[in-house]
Protein backbone atom coordinates (compact mmCIF):
# COMPACT_ATOMS: atom_id res chain seq x y z
CA UNK A 1 0.00 0.00 0.00
CA UNK A 2 1.11 3.24 -1.14
CA UNK A 3 -0.25 6.39 1.51
CA UNK A 4 0.64 10.10 1.25
CA UNK A 5 0.48 12.09 4.46
CA UNK A 6 -0.29 15.41 4.55
CA UNK A 7 2.23 16.15 1.84
CA UNK A 8 3.16 19.61 1.56
CA UNK A 9 5.74 20.52 -1.29
CA UNK A 10 7.79 23.46 -3.15
CA UNK A 11 10.01 23.61 -5.58
CA UNK A 12 10.58 27.63 -4.27
CA UNK A 13 8.44 29.42 -2.50
CA UNK A 14 4.64 28.69 -2.92
CA UNK A 15 3.52 25.38 -2.03
CA UNK A 16 2.40 23.27 -5.11
CA UNK A 17 1.25 20.13 -2.97
CA UNK A 18 -0.88 21.95 0.24
CA UNK A 19 -1.55 18.38 2.58
CA UNK A 20 -2.79 15.97 -0.01
CA UNK A 21 -3.71 12.57 1.10
CA UNK A 22 -3.92 9.54 -0.59
CA UNK A 23 -4.12 5.99 -0.07
CA UNK A 24 -3.46 3.38 -3.24
CA UNK A 25 -4.21 -0.34 -2.37
CA UNK A 26 -2.49 -3.19 -3.71
CA UNK A 27 -3.45 -3.74 -7.11
CA UNK A 28 -5.83 -0.53 -7.81
CA UNK A 29 -5.82 1.65 -10.81
CA UNK A 30 -5.91 5.37 -9.42
CA UNK A 31 -6.17 7.79 -11.05
CA UNK A 32 -4.61 11.71 -10.24
CA UNK A 33 -7.46 14.14 -11.89
CA UNK A 34 -6.80 17.93 -12.36
CA UNK A 35 -6.08 20.44 -14.94
CA UNK A 36 -2.90 21.66 -16.05
CA UNK A 37 -0.57 23.19 -12.79
CA UNK A 38 -2.27 21.75 -10.99
CA UNK A 39 0.49 19.76 -9.20
CA UNK A 40 -0.42 16.40 -10.55
CA UNK A 41 2.91 15.72 -11.86
CA UNK A 42 4.89 16.78 -8.80
CA UNK A 43 2.20 14.35 -7.00
CA UNK A 44 3.57 11.51 -9.07
CA UNK A 45 7.33 12.14 -8.34
CA UNK A 46 6.32 12.73 -4.26
CA UNK A 47 5.07 9.53 -4.97
CA UNK A 48 7.83 8.25 -6.71
CA UNK A 49 10.40 9.27 -4.10
CA UNK A 50 12.23 11.05 -6.53
CA UNK A 51 11.72 14.55 -4.16
CA UNK A 52 10.81 15.12 -0.71
CA UNK A 53 7.87 16.29 0.72
CA UNK A 54 8.66 19.23 3.01
CA UNK A 55 5.98 17.92 5.22
CA UNK A 56 3.74 15.04 5.43
CA UNK A 57 4.97 11.71 4.63
CA UNK A 58 4.97 9.06 1.56
CA UNK A 59 4.95 5.28 3.22
CA UNK A 60 5.33 2.17 1.16
CA UNK A 61 3.11 -0.80 2.80
CA UNK A 62 4.04 1.35 6.12
CA UNK A 63 7.53 2.35 5.57
CA UNK A 64 8.59 5.72 4.54
CA UNK A 65 9.97 6.26 0.96
CA UNK A 66 13.49 7.71 2.63
CA UNK A 67 14.15 4.47 4.35
CA UNK A 68 14.05 2.89 1.37
CA UNK A 69 17.56 2.97 -0.62
CA UNK A 70 16.98 4.43 -4.42
CA UNK A 71 17.54 0.49 -5.95
CA UNK A 72 15.22 -1.19 -3.20
CA UNK A 73 12.92 1.22 -4.41
CA UNK A 74 13.34 1.13 -7.70
CA UNK A 75 12.66 -2.66 -7.70
CA UNK A 76 9.45 -2.11 -6.37
CA UNK A 77 8.33 0.90 -8.40
CA UNK A 78 8.26 2.30 -11.94
CA UNK A 79 7.49 5.08 -13.38
CA UNK A 80 6.79 6.16 -17.32
CA UNK A 81 7.32 9.83 -18.02
CA UNK A 82 4.71 11.82 -20.32
CA UNK A 83 7.63 11.99 -22.72
CA UNK A 84 10.84 10.27 -23.54
CA UNK A 85 13.79 11.79 -25.22
CA UNK A 86 17.12 10.04 -25.39
CA UNK A 87 20.39 11.78 -25.69
CA UNK A 88 21.89 9.05 -28.15
CA UNK A 89 20.26 6.14 -30.50
CA UNK A 90 19.96 3.13 -28.09
CA UNK A 91 17.07 0.70 -29.74
CA UNK A 92 14.17 -0.55 -28.06
CA UNK A 93 15.61 -3.38 -26.41
CA UNK A 94 18.26 -1.48 -24.88
CA UNK A 95 16.24 1.35 -23.53
CA UNK A 96 13.68 -1.78 -21.98
CA UNK A 97 17.04 -3.53 -20.48
CA UNK A 98 17.63 -0.15 -18.51
CA UNK A 99 14.47 -1.10 -16.59
CA UNK A 100 16.80 -3.66 -15.38
CA UNK A 101 19.45 -1.26 -13.70
CA UNK A 102 18.47 -1.77 -10.22
CA UNK A 103 18.90 -5.66 -10.53
CA UNK A 104 22.06 -5.48 -10.98
CA UNK A 105 25.93 -4.65 -9.18
CA UNK A 106 27.64 -1.91 -10.22
CA UNK A 107 29.53 -3.87 -12.93
CA UNK A 108 27.33 -6.63 -13.68
CA UNK A 109 26.48 -7.07 -16.80
CA UNK A 110 22.98 -8.60 -18.02
CA UNK A 111 23.00 -12.41 -18.43
CA UNK A 112 20.09 -14.78 -20.28
CA UNK A 113 17.66 -14.15 -17.11
CA UNK A 114 17.68 -10.64 -17.57
CA UNK A 115 17.18 -11.13 -21.61
CA UNK A 116 13.97 -12.87 -21.09
CA UNK A 117 12.42 -10.70 -18.96
CA UNK A 118 13.23 -7.93 -21.45
CA UNK A 119 11.31 -10.20 -24.16
CA UNK A 120 8.49 -10.85 -22.24
CA UNK A 121 7.84 -7.37 -21.24
CA UNK A 122 8.06 -6.30 -24.76
CA UNK A 123 5.77 -9.31 -25.62
CA UNK A 124 3.18 -8.11 -23.28
CA UNK A 125 3.28 -4.48 -24.61
CA UNK A 126 3.03 -5.80 -28.33
CA UNK A 127 6.26 -4.65 -29.02
CA UNK A 128 8.40 -7.61 -29.91
CA UNK A 129 8.70 -6.75 -33.29
CA UNK A 130 10.10 -3.38 -32.89
CA UNK A 131 12.66 -4.91 -30.41
CA UNK A 132 15.81 -4.00 -33.14
CA UNK A 133 14.26 -0.78 -34.25
CA UNK A 134 15.53 2.69 -33.07
CA UNK A 135 13.75 4.03 -30.33
CA UNK A 136 14.19 7.97 -31.85
CA UNK A 137 12.40 6.02 -34.74
CA UNK A 138 9.14 5.32 -33.18
CA UNK A 139 5.97 6.87 -32.98
CA UNK A 140 4.82 8.38 -29.86
CA UNK A 141 2.30 5.57 -29.01
CA UNK A 142 5.12 2.66 -29.73
CA UNK A 143 7.50 5.05 -27.85
CA UNK A 144 5.02 4.96 -25.21
CA UNK A 145 4.54 1.36 -25.38
CA UNK A 146 8.14 0.48 -25.19
CA UNK A 147 9.21 2.90 -21.76
CA UNK A 148 6.25 0.52 -20.31
CA UNK A 149 7.52 -2.64 -21.22
CA UNK A 150 11.06 -0.90 -19.90
CA UNK A 151 9.29 -0.27 -16.82
CA UNK A 152 7.75 -3.88 -16.67
CA UNK A 153 11.28 -5.17 -16.89
CA UNK A 154 11.92 -2.66 -14.04
CA UNK A 155 9.12 -3.98 -11.53
CA UNK A 156 7.22 -6.66 -12.92
CA UNK A 157 4.54 -6.74 -10.11
CA UNK A 158 5.01 -3.65 -8.16
CA UNK A 159 3.51 -0.17 -8.81
CA UNK A 160 4.00 1.58 -12.04
CA UNK A 161 3.35 5.39 -11.82
CA UNK A 162 2.71 7.38 -15.14
CA UNK A 163 2.67 10.82 -15.91
CA UNK A 164 0.15 11.82 -18.20
CA UNK A 165 0.53 8.73 -20.47
CA UNK A 166 -1.71 9.96 -23.30
CA UNK A 167 -0.85 13.58 -22.99
CA UNK A 168 1.45 14.08 -25.97
CA UNK A 169 -0.53 11.29 -28.07
CA UNK A 170 -3.39 11.22 -30.90
CA UNK A 171 -6.67 9.97 -29.87
CA UNK A 172 -6.30 6.05 -31.52
CA UNK A 173 -2.59 5.82 -29.63
CA UNK A 174 -4.29 7.13 -25.91
CA UNK A 175 -6.79 4.62 -26.59
CA UNK A 176 -4.20 2.01 -27.63
CA UNK A 177 -2.32 2.58 -24.23
CA UNK A 178 -5.24 3.04 -22.16
CA UNK A 179 -6.51 -0.41 -23.30
CA UNK A 180 -2.72 -2.03 -22.48
CA UNK A 181 -2.81 -0.73 -19.27
CA UNK A 182 -5.83 -2.25 -18.75
CA UNK A 183 -4.84 -5.49 -19.88
CA UNK A 184 -1.80 -4.74 -17.48
CA UNK A 185 -3.82 -4.33 -14.60
CA UNK A 186 -5.96 -7.47 -15.32
CA UNK A 187 -3.53 -10.00 -16.40
CA UNK A 188 -0.70 -9.15 -14.00
CA UNK A 189 -1.99 -7.21 -11.19
CA UNK A 190 0.24 -4.27 -11.28
CA UNK A 191 -0.94 -1.56 -9.32
CA UNK A 192 -1.37 1.48 -11.34
CA UNK A 193 -1.31 5.43 -10.11
CA UNK A 194 -1.72 8.16 -13.37
CA UNK A 195 -1.71 11.47 -13.70
CA UNK A 196 -3.56 12.89 -16.13
CA UNK A 197 -6.23 15.71 -17.24
CA UNK A 198 -8.22 12.97 -19.70
CA UNK A 199 -11.61 12.59 -18.08
CA UNK A 200 -12.43 10.02 -20.81
CA UNK A 201 -8.88 7.80 -19.35
CA UNK A 202 -10.18 8.67 -16.21
CA UNK A 203 -13.42 7.59 -16.54
CA UNK A 204 -13.21 4.22 -18.42
CA UNK A 205 -9.77 3.00 -16.88
CA UNK A 206 -9.56 4.45 -13.15
CA UNK A 207 -11.57 2.73 -10.37
CA UNK A 208 -10.36 5.09 -8.08
CA UNK A 209 -9.74 8.80 -8.33
CA UNK A 210 -8.10 11.50 -6.62
CA UNK A 211 -9.63 15.23 -7.74
CA UNK A 212 -6.86 18.16 -7.17
CA UNK A 213 -6.54 21.70 -7.73
CA UNK A 214 -4.65 24.04 -7.12
CA UNK A 215 -2.36 21.45 -4.66
CA UNK A 216 -5.42 20.76 -2.82
CA UNK A 217 -7.83 17.51 -2.67
CA UNK A 218 -11.44 18.72 -3.92
CA UNK A 219 -12.55 15.30 -4.53
CA UNK A 220 -11.77 11.10 -3.42
CA UNK A 221 -12.90 7.87 -3.64
CA UNK A 222 -14.45 5.56 -5.92
CA UNK A 223 -14.59 6.55 -9.87
CA UNK A 224 -18.53 6.64 -9.67
CA UNK A 225 -18.97 8.49 -6.61
CA UNK A 226 -15.95 11.39 -7.53
CA UNK A 227 -16.54 11.94 -10.91
CA UNK A 228 -20.06 14.33 -10.88
CA UNK A 229 -20.72 17.32 -12.91
CA UNK A 230 -20.33 18.99 -9.29
CA UNK A 231 -16.93 18.13 -8.74
CA UNK A 232 -15.86 18.40 -12.65
CA UNK A 233 -17.19 21.99 -12.33
CA UNK A 234 -15.26 22.41 -9.37
CA UNK A 235 -11.86 21.07 -10.30
CA UNK A 236 -12.35 22.26 -14.59
CA UNK A 237 -14.49 25.36 -14.86
CA UNK A 238 -16.66 23.00 -17.14
CA UNK A 239 -19.97 21.59 -17.04
CA UNK A 240 -20.56 18.09 -17.98
CA UNK A 241 -23.01 15.58 -18.35
CA UNK A 242 -21.65 11.83 -17.44
CA UNK A 243 -23.12 9.67 -19.96
CA UNK A 244 -23.35 5.28 -18.36
CA UNK A 245 -23.05 3.23 -21.48
CA UNK A 246 -24.36 -0.38 -21.54
CA UNK A 247 -21.15 -2.34 -20.67
CA UNK A 248 -20.94 0.18 -17.99
CA UNK A 249 -17.93 2.67 -18.88
CA UNK A 250 -18.59 6.48 -18.15
CA UNK A 251 -18.20 8.92 -20.48
CA UNK A 252 -17.87 12.45 -19.86
CA UNK A 253 -19.15 14.66 -22.09
CA UNK A 254 -18.26 18.38 -21.06
CA UNK A 255 -19.43 21.64 -22.54
CA UNK A 256 -18.86 25.13 -21.83
CA UNK A 257 -20.56 27.12 -19.13
CA UNK A 258 -23.67 28.79 -20.46
CA UNK A 259 -23.24 32.11 -20.79
CA UNK A 260 -19.79 32.06 -19.08
CA UNK A 261 -16.92 30.98 -21.37
CA UNK A 262 -13.71 31.52 -20.97
CA UNK A 263 -13.44 32.54 -24.51
CA UNK A 264 -15.94 35.22 -25.62
CA UNK A 265 -16.87 35.42 -29.09
CA UNK B 1 25.25 -11.13 -29.62
CA UNK B 2 25.45 -11.07 -26.11
CA UNK B 3 26.78 -7.84 -24.45
CA UNK B 4 29.72 -9.94 -23.26
CA UNK B 5 30.69 -11.19 -26.04
CA UNK B 6 30.09 -7.61 -27.64
CA UNK B 7 32.62 -6.01 -25.31
CA UNK B 8 35.13 -8.96 -25.72
CA UNK B 9 35.12 -8.09 -29.56
CA UNK B 10 35.36 -4.89 -29.40
CA UNK B 11 38.05 -4.18 -26.46
CA UNK B 12 40.00 -7.02 -28.80
CA UNK B 13 39.47 -5.15 -31.95
CA UNK B 14 40.45 -1.19 -30.95
CA UNK B 15 43.24 -2.71 -28.75
CA UNK B 16 45.01 -4.03 -31.30
CA UNK B 17 44.81 -1.20 -33.08
CA UNK B 18 46.11 0.86 -30.22
CA UNK B 19 49.01 -1.73 -29.69
CA UNK B 20 49.55 -1.67 -33.43
CA UNK B 21 49.52 2.25 -33.23
CA UNK B 22 51.89 2.31 -30.13
CA UNK B 23 54.42 -0.10 -31.54
CA UNK B 24 54.63 1.22 -35.30
CA UNK B 25 54.69 5.01 -34.36
CA UNK B 26 57.89 5.33 -32.66
CA UNK B 27 59.69 3.03 -36.00
CA UNK B 28 58.69 6.46 -38.34
CA UNK B 29 60.78 9.58 -38.16
CA UNK B 30 63.90 11.10 -39.31
CA UNK B 31 66.36 8.57 -38.86
CA UNK B 32 64.93 4.89 -40.05
CA UNK B 33 64.62 2.55 -37.08
CA UNK B 34 64.84 -1.58 -37.84
CA UNK B 35 62.06 -3.54 -36.13
CA UNK B 36 63.57 -6.66 -35.59
CA UNK B 37 67.11 -4.87 -34.08
CA UNK B 38 64.99 -2.55 -32.00
CA UNK B 39 64.05 -6.03 -30.33
CA UNK B 40 67.05 -7.80 -30.55
CA UNK B 41 67.78 -9.29 -27.69
CA UNK B 42 70.98 -10.52 -28.15
CA UNK B 43 72.32 -7.20 -28.44
CA UNK B 44 73.36 -5.27 -25.42
CA UNK B 45 70.84 -1.90 -25.24
CA UNK B 46 74.26 0.05 -25.03
CA UNK B 47 75.33 -1.17 -28.21
CA UNK B 48 71.90 -0.86 -29.46
CA UNK B 49 70.99 2.50 -31.79
CA UNK B 50 68.12 0.78 -33.17
CA UNK B 51 67.37 0.19 -29.73
CA UNK B 52 68.12 3.41 -28.07
CA UNK B 53 66.09 5.60 -30.34
CA UNK B 54 62.76 3.88 -29.93
CA UNK B 55 62.40 3.59 -26.33
CA UNK B 56 64.40 6.37 -25.48
CA UNK B 57 63.70 9.21 -28.04
CA UNK B 58 60.81 8.34 -29.78
CA UNK B 59 58.47 5.63 -27.08
CA UNK B 60 57.96 8.37 -24.81
CA UNK B 61 56.59 10.70 -27.00
CA UNK B 62 54.47 8.09 -28.39
CA UNK B 63 52.94 6.98 -24.96
CA UNK B 64 52.36 10.29 -24.05
CA UNK B 65 50.07 10.63 -27.70
CA UNK B 66 48.33 7.36 -26.49
CA UNK B 67 47.39 8.64 -22.74
CA UNK B 68 46.25 12.19 -24.38
CA UNK B 69 44.32 10.85 -26.80
CA UNK B 70 42.86 8.13 -24.53
CA UNK B 71 41.61 10.86 -21.94
CA UNK B 72 40.59 13.03 -24.54
CA UNK B 73 38.31 10.53 -26.03
CA UNK B 74 37.28 8.87 -22.89
CA UNK B 75 36.34 12.86 -21.43
CA UNK B 76 34.41 13.28 -24.19
CA UNK B 77 32.15 10.54 -24.20
CA UNK B 78 31.47 11.17 -20.16
CA UNK B 79 31.17 14.84 -21.19
CA UNK B 80 28.52 13.79 -23.55
CA UNK B 81 26.77 11.83 -21.38
CA UNK B 82 26.95 14.06 -18.77
CA UNK B 83 25.53 17.16 -20.76
CA UNK B 84 23.21 14.71 -22.69
CA UNK B 85 24.48 16.39 -25.86
CA UNK B 86 26.86 14.56 -28.32
CA UNK B 87 28.08 17.60 -29.69
CA UNK B 88 29.65 18.57 -25.98
CA UNK B 89 33.94 18.24 -25.89
CA UNK B 90 36.28 17.77 -22.78
CA UNK B 91 36.96 21.77 -23.43
CA UNK B 92 32.99 22.48 -23.20
CA UNK B 93 33.16 23.30 -19.24
CA UNK B 94 36.28 25.72 -19.53
CA UNK B 95 38.82 22.98 -18.16
CA UNK B 96 41.42 23.51 -20.67
CA UNK B 97 40.91 27.18 -20.62
CA UNK B 98 41.63 26.97 -17.09
CA UNK B 99 44.88 24.94 -17.90
CA UNK B 100 45.66 27.46 -20.64
CA UNK B 101 45.50 30.55 -18.29
CA UNK B 102 47.81 28.51 -15.91
CA UNK B 103 50.14 27.57 -18.32
CA UNK B 104 50.51 30.96 -19.91
CA UNK B 105 51.25 32.69 -16.50
CA UNK B 106 53.70 29.87 -15.82
CA UNK B 107 55.44 30.83 -19.10
CA UNK B 108 55.28 34.35 -18.86
CA UNK B 109 56.28 34.83 -15.41
CA UNK B 110 58.94 32.43 -15.74
CA UNK B 111 57.65 30.60 -12.94
CA UNK B 112 60.10 27.87 -11.33
CA UNK B 113 57.73 25.50 -9.62
CA UNK B 114 58.72 22.32 -10.03
CA UNK B 115 56.42 19.23 -8.33
CA UNK B 116 58.03 15.75 -9.24
CA UNK B 117 60.49 16.30 -11.88
CA UNK B 118 57.86 18.02 -13.63
CA UNK B 119 58.99 21.89 -15.00
CA UNK B 120 56.72 24.43 -13.99
CA UNK B 121 54.13 24.76 -17.24
CA UNK B 122 52.66 21.64 -16.60
CA UNK B 123 52.28 21.83 -13.50
CA UNK B 124 50.63 25.47 -13.42
CA UNK B 125 48.37 23.79 -16.64
CA UNK B 126 47.20 21.32 -14.22
CA UNK B 127 46.58 23.62 -11.28
CA UNK B 128 44.57 25.63 -13.73
CA UNK B 129 42.29 23.22 -14.67
CA UNK B 130 41.73 22.89 -10.86
CA UNK B 131 41.10 25.88 -10.78
CA UNK B 132 38.39 26.30 -13.34
CA UNK B 133 36.48 23.10 -12.49
CA UNK B 134 35.91 24.11 -8.96
CA UNK B 135 35.07 27.36 -9.93
CA UNK B 136 32.04 25.94 -12.51
CA UNK B 137 31.31 23.75 -10.00
CA UNK B 138 30.72 26.00 -7.69
CA UNK B 139 28.55 28.11 -10.20
CA UNK B 140 26.71 25.26 -11.33
CA UNK B 141 25.86 23.97 -7.50
CA UNK B 142 25.31 27.72 -6.04
CA UNK B 143 21.57 27.80 -7.32
CA UNK B 144 20.17 24.12 -7.07
CA UNK B 145 20.45 21.22 -4.75
CA UNK B 146 21.69 18.87 -7.04
CA UNK B 147 24.01 19.37 -10.49
CA UNK B 148 22.12 21.23 -12.97
CA UNK B 149 23.03 20.42 -16.12
CA UNK B 150 22.08 23.80 -18.11
CA UNK B 151 23.98 26.31 -14.94
CA UNK B 152 26.89 23.62 -15.73
CA UNK B 153 26.79 24.38 -19.52
CA UNK B 154 25.85 27.84 -19.13
CA UNK B 155 28.44 28.59 -16.39
CA UNK B 156 31.24 25.98 -18.51
CA UNK B 157 30.95 28.64 -21.34
CA UNK B 158 31.17 31.89 -19.62
CA UNK B 159 34.50 30.78 -17.63
CA UNK B 160 35.80 29.28 -20.94
CA UNK B 161 35.17 33.17 -22.38
CA UNK B 162 36.48 34.67 -18.91
CA UNK B 163 39.61 32.30 -18.93
CA UNK B 164 40.17 33.37 -22.85
CA UNK B 165 40.28 36.86 -21.87
CA UNK B 166 42.45 36.27 -18.98
CA UNK B 167 44.94 34.12 -21.50
CA UNK B 168 45.21 37.41 -23.91
CA UNK B 169 45.88 39.61 -21.14
CA UNK B 170 48.50 38.38 -19.73
CA UNK B 171 50.08 37.47 -23.18
CA UNK B 172 50.09 41.03 -23.50
CA UNK B 173 52.74 41.73 -21.21
CA UNK B 174 54.84 38.47 -22.72
CA UNK B 175 57.91 38.98 -24.49
CA UNK B 176 57.90 38.11 -28.37
CA UNK B 177 60.13 34.79 -27.69
CA UNK B 178 57.70 34.03 -24.94
CA UNK B 179 54.43 35.01 -26.94
CA UNK B 180 55.76 32.49 -29.42
CA UNK B 181 56.12 29.39 -26.77
CA UNK B 182 52.63 30.73 -25.25
CA UNK B 183 51.15 30.13 -28.66
CA UNK B 184 53.27 26.92 -29.71
CA UNK B 185 51.21 25.41 -26.48
CA UNK B 186 47.94 26.84 -26.92
CA UNK B 187 48.22 24.55 -30.15
CA UNK B 188 48.85 21.05 -28.77
CA UNK B 189 51.90 19.72 -29.21
CA UNK B 190 52.95 16.47 -27.84
CA UNK B 191 56.72 17.59 -27.42
CA UNK B 192 57.25 14.64 -24.59
CA UNK B 193 60.91 13.56 -24.34
CA UNK B 194 60.86 11.03 -21.16
CA UNK B 195 58.80 9.36 -19.34
CA UNK B 196 58.65 11.95 -16.05
CA UNK B 197 55.71 13.38 -17.28
CA UNK B 198 53.80 10.24 -17.99
CA UNK B 199 54.61 8.96 -14.91
CA UNK B 200 53.33 12.22 -12.81
CA UNK B 201 50.08 11.85 -14.67
CA UNK B 202 49.97 8.19 -13.66
CA UNK B 203 47.49 8.25 -11.02
CA UNK B 204 45.17 11.05 -12.21
CA UNK B 205 44.81 8.41 -15.69
CA UNK B 206 44.16 5.93 -13.05
CA UNK B 207 41.36 7.37 -10.85
CA UNK B 208 39.61 9.15 -13.73
CA UNK B 209 39.45 6.07 -15.78
CA UNK B 210 38.54 3.60 -12.76
CA UNK B 211 35.64 5.98 -12.09
CA UNK B 212 34.97 6.07 -16.14
CA UNK B 213 34.25 2.19 -15.52
CA UNK B 214 32.35 2.94 -13.09
CA UNK B 215 30.05 5.45 -15.29
CA UNK B 216 29.18 3.48 -17.97
CA UNK B 217 25.97 2.17 -16.60
CA UNK B 218 24.75 5.46 -15.13
CA UNK B 219 25.55 7.26 -18.21
CA UNK B 220 23.46 5.04 -20.25
CA UNK B 221 20.74 5.38 -18.03
CA UNK B 222 21.31 9.69 -17.54
CA UNK B 223 20.19 9.81 -21.70
CA UNK B 224 17.10 8.74 -20.47
CA UNK B 225 17.01 12.40 -18.60
CA UNK B 226 17.96 12.18 -14.91
CA UNK B 227 14.25 12.16 -13.62
CA UNK B 228 13.93 8.47 -15.41
CA UNK B 229 16.99 7.75 -14.04
CA UNK B 230 16.48 8.28 -10.72
CA UNK B 231 13.25 5.92 -11.06
CA UNK B 232 15.41 3.69 -12.32
CA UNK B 233 17.58 3.57 -9.03
CA UNK B 234 20.75 5.86 -10.48
CA UNK B 235 21.73 8.43 -7.74
CA UNK B 236 21.95 11.01 -10.41
CA UNK B 237 23.37 13.61 -8.50
CA UNK B 238 26.20 11.59 -7.28
CA UNK B 239 26.46 10.26 -10.75
CA UNK B 240 26.77 13.56 -12.32
CA UNK B 241 28.97 14.20 -9.35
CA UNK B 242 31.65 11.35 -10.48
CA UNK B 243 31.23 11.95 -13.96
CA UNK B 244 31.82 15.90 -14.02
CA UNK B 245 34.98 15.53 -11.99
CA UNK B 246 36.51 12.24 -13.25
CA UNK B 247 36.21 13.54 -17.06
CA UNK B 248 37.37 16.97 -15.68
CA UNK B 249 40.65 15.29 -14.21
CA UNK B 250 41.38 13.35 -17.01
CA UNK B 251 41.16 16.54 -19.32
CA UNK B 252 43.25 18.30 -16.72
CA UNK B 253 45.82 15.57 -17.38
CA UNK B 254 45.99 15.34 -20.60
CA UNK B 255 46.66 18.77 -21.13
CA UNK B 256 48.83 19.55 -18.77
CA UNK B 257 50.57 16.58 -21.17
CA UNK B 258 49.80 17.35 -24.22
CA UNK B 259 48.04 21.25 -24.46
CA UNK B 260 44.49 21.71 -25.34
CA UNK B 261 44.84 18.92 -28.49
CA UNK B 262 41.33 20.09 -29.91
CA UNK B 263 38.65 17.59 -31.68
CA UNK B 264 40.05 14.38 -30.48
CA UNK B 265 37.23 14.10 -27.63
CA UNK B 266 34.77 14.53 -30.25
CA UNK B 267 35.55 12.93 -33.59
CA UNK B 268 36.67 9.51 -31.65
CA UNK B 269 33.51 9.25 -29.80
CA UNK B 270 31.11 9.64 -32.71
CA UNK B 271 33.25 7.07 -34.83
CA UNK B 272 33.03 4.82 -32.37
CA UNK B 273 29.28 5.12 -31.60
CA UNK B 274 28.47 4.95 -35.40
CA UNK B 275 30.87 1.69 -35.22
CA UNK B 276 29.48 -0.24 -31.44
CA UNK B 277 26.54 1.59 -30.92
CA UNK B 278 25.91 3.79 -28.34
CA UNK B 279 26.43 1.44 -24.96
CA UNK B 280 28.56 3.17 -22.87
CA UNK B 281 30.08 0.06 -21.52
CA UNK B 282 31.62 -0.51 -24.87
CA UNK B 283 31.43 2.91 -25.89
CA UNK B 284 34.25 4.46 -22.75
CA UNK B 285 37.07 1.18 -23.87
CA UNK B 286 36.55 1.26 -27.16
CA UNK B 287 36.74 5.26 -27.45
CA UNK B 288 39.66 5.24 -24.92
CA UNK B 289 41.83 2.95 -26.98
CA UNK B 290 40.72 4.35 -30.29
CA UNK B 291 41.51 7.63 -28.90
CA UNK B 292 44.90 6.52 -28.28
CA UNK B 293 45.59 4.83 -31.77
CA UNK B 294 44.10 7.96 -33.44
CA UNK B 295 46.74 10.80 -31.87
CA UNK B 296 49.34 8.19 -32.35
CA UNK B 297 48.60 8.35 -35.99
CA UNK B 298 47.93 12.07 -35.92
CA UNK B 299 50.93 12.83 -34.21
CA UNK B 300 52.89 10.40 -36.64
CA UNK B 301 51.68 12.36 -39.74
CA UNK B 302 52.47 15.75 -38.08
CA UNK B 303 55.96 14.90 -37.21
CA UNK B 304 56.96 13.59 -40.87
CA UNK B 305 54.49 15.46 -43.41
CA UNK B 306 56.58 18.66 -43.19
CA UNK B 307 60.10 16.90 -42.27
CA UNK B 308 62.66 18.35 -41.18
CA UNK B 309 59.86 20.88 -39.80
CA UNK B 310 57.32 18.98 -36.73
CA UNK B 311 54.04 20.42 -36.60
CA UNK B 312 51.69 20.97 -33.71
CA UNK B 313 49.68 17.63 -33.58
CA UNK B 314 46.72 20.02 -32.49
CA UNK B 315 46.91 21.58 -36.21
CA UNK B 316 46.45 17.89 -37.83
CA UNK B 317 43.63 16.95 -35.81
CA UNK B 318 41.89 20.35 -35.70
CA UNK B 319 42.56 20.24 -40.06
CA UNK B 320 40.80 16.92 -39.87
CA UNK B 321 38.00 17.90 -36.96
CA UNK B 322 37.06 20.96 -38.18
CA UNK B 323 35.54 19.35 -41.98
CA UNK B 324 34.39 15.72 -39.96
CA UNK B 325 32.48 18.38 -36.98
CA UNK B 326 30.45 20.13 -39.89
CA UNK B 327 29.74 16.89 -41.65
CA UNK B 328 28.39 15.57 -38.15
CA UNK B 329 26.47 18.71 -38.03
CA UNK B 330 24.60 18.83 -41.42
CA UNK B 331 24.16 14.78 -41.05
CA UNK B 332 22.05 15.21 -37.58
CA UNK B 333 19.30 14.17 -38.22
Amino acid sequence: MLRATDVWFAYDRSPVLRGIELTVADGGIVGILGPNGSGKTTLLRVLAGTRRPQRGSVTLDGTPLQSFSRVELARRMAVVPQETHLAFDYTVTEVTMMGRYPHLGAFEIEGPSDAAIVEEALASTGTLHLKDRLFATLSGGEKQRVVIASALAQTSRGYLLLDEPTASLDISYQLEVAALLGRLHAERGVTIVISTHDLGLAGTLCDRLLMIRAGEVVADGDTDRVLTPVNLRAVFDVDTEIIRRPDGRRVVVPFPPEGGSHIQS
Amino acid sequence: MSLKARFAKTVVAFGAMAAAAIVLGPLVGPTTVDFRRVFDMSTPFADNPDAQIFFIARLPRTLAGATVGALFAAAGVVFQGLLRNPLATPFTLGVSTGAALGAVLAITFNWSIGIAGLSAVPVAAFAGSLMAVAIVYALAQARHRGLSTTVLLLAGVTMNAFFSAMVLFVQYFASFADTYRTLRWLMGDLDVSSYQPLLAALPTTVVALAAFAWLARPLNLLSLGPDSAESRGLDVTSAQRVAFFSASLATGAAVSIGGPIGFVGIIVPHLVRLLVGPDHRIVLPASALFGAAFLVACDVVARTIMAPVELPVGIITALIGGPFFLWLLISKR
